[in-house]
């Protein structure tokens, strides 16, 4: 007999923890919420509701909808549009208490990957880290948007293309 | 081709997920749309967009990890809160509640049946029994009479 499963959920803690941590850093990026609140809330919400589990997605898939649903309540909270950075990406100057330790030993193209990201509206930027940075196929992606596949092959297209944008428009004012 | 399935393409090529052919036919095809010929430039150069944020092992997060194992540990009756407990209560009887409550003016505004004949007895009496006011038709047999008399 299969372990109940909220031990199975408790024991994935460690592993699905870190990757979700990188996510909702980039997707929370420039917006002030702090992904650890984030994630913190998603997993307790998660082990709470873990009868409504339906298995057909995986959990990763089913935390990450989780914490996207948390972070678009806080950014109403708010009540201001954390869907793109309020700097504009040529004057978007990364001040020294804003580096985190894990930044200080960036390279500038990597600094400058993950100012463009931030500056994507919510829609755009989504995409791009469910996608590429967390390696979900296209139908993972339908389950936690409810998008169809040719839409968010559409929003990937204007995703990278004004990432390519951002960044080129970067090198130009350097 | 439509525009919109061309882009479709040109993101499924930056993905590396186009078979040398069908990357080969896309080109091609760009050459109908040279707006999207300069976006798939610009988008096949683009650098590894995965290695903007590195994944962090486990150990930088033993102390959330042990937060959230010690959180959903805790025992249900101590997450309650008096407010909690008494919405639990609140919702269980509110409907029994409603009912009475219901029950209850429909009691005081609905008029009692042994009060209803009290109350039909004075109009068949005036039905039956003549009253002292002075009908019309009593008007009228008199003006009739005062003509003949005439």
């Amino acid at each position: 007999m299969g372990k109940p499963l909220r031990i199975k959920f408790e024991e994935q803690i460690p592993v699905l923890y870190p990757r979700l941590h990188r996510s909702m850093t980039a997707y929370l990026s420039g917006t002030g919420v702090e992904p650890d609140d984030v994630l913190q809330e998603a997993f307790l919400r998660a082990y709470k509701k873990m009868d409504q589990f339906d298995k057909q997605s995986s959990l990763y898939t089913w935390l990450y909808a989780i914490a996207r649903n948390i972070s678009i309540d806080e950014f109403r909270k708010q009540k201001k549009s954390p869907f793109k950075s309020v700097v504009p990406v040529e004057e978007f100057d990364v001040e020294s208490d804003d580096i985190k330790d894990d930044e200080i030993e960036l390279s500038e193209e990597k600094l400058a990957l993950r100012k463009a990201i931030a500056n994507l509206p919510e829609l755009l930027r989504s995409i791009i880290i469910m996608k590429i940075m967390d390696g979900l196929s296209y139908k993972e992606i339908e389950k936690v948007t409810g998008v169809n596949e040719q839409t968010l092959k559409n929003r990937m297209f204007r995703a990278k293309k004004e990432l390519a944008n951002s960044l080129k428009k970067m090198r130009v004012d350097e | 081709m439509t525009r919109e399935y061309v882009e479709q393409k040109i993101a499924e090529a930056s993905e590396g997920e186009l078979t040398s052919s069908e990357l080969n036919n896309l080109r091609k095809e760009l050459k109908n749309w040279p707006d999207l010929q300069a976006d798939f430039e610009l988008i096949m150069d683009l650098p590894p967009i995965s290695e903007a944020y590195k994944l962090n092992d486990i150990s930088s997060f033993s102390y959330q990890i042990s937060e959230i194992k010690h959180a959903i540990r805790k025992p249900l009756e101590e997450k309650d809160s008096f407010s909690e407990i008494s919405l639990l209560w609140f919702r269980r009887y509110a409907l029994a509640a409603s009912i009475l409550i219901l029950a209850g003016s429909a009691t005081l505004y609905m008029p009692g049946l042994s009060n209803e004949s009290d109350s039909l007895e004075p109009a068949l009496d005036e039905w039956i029994i003549p009253t002292d006011d002075v009908s019309p038709a009593d008007t009228y047999v008199l003006y009739i009479d005062d003509l003949i008399i005439e």
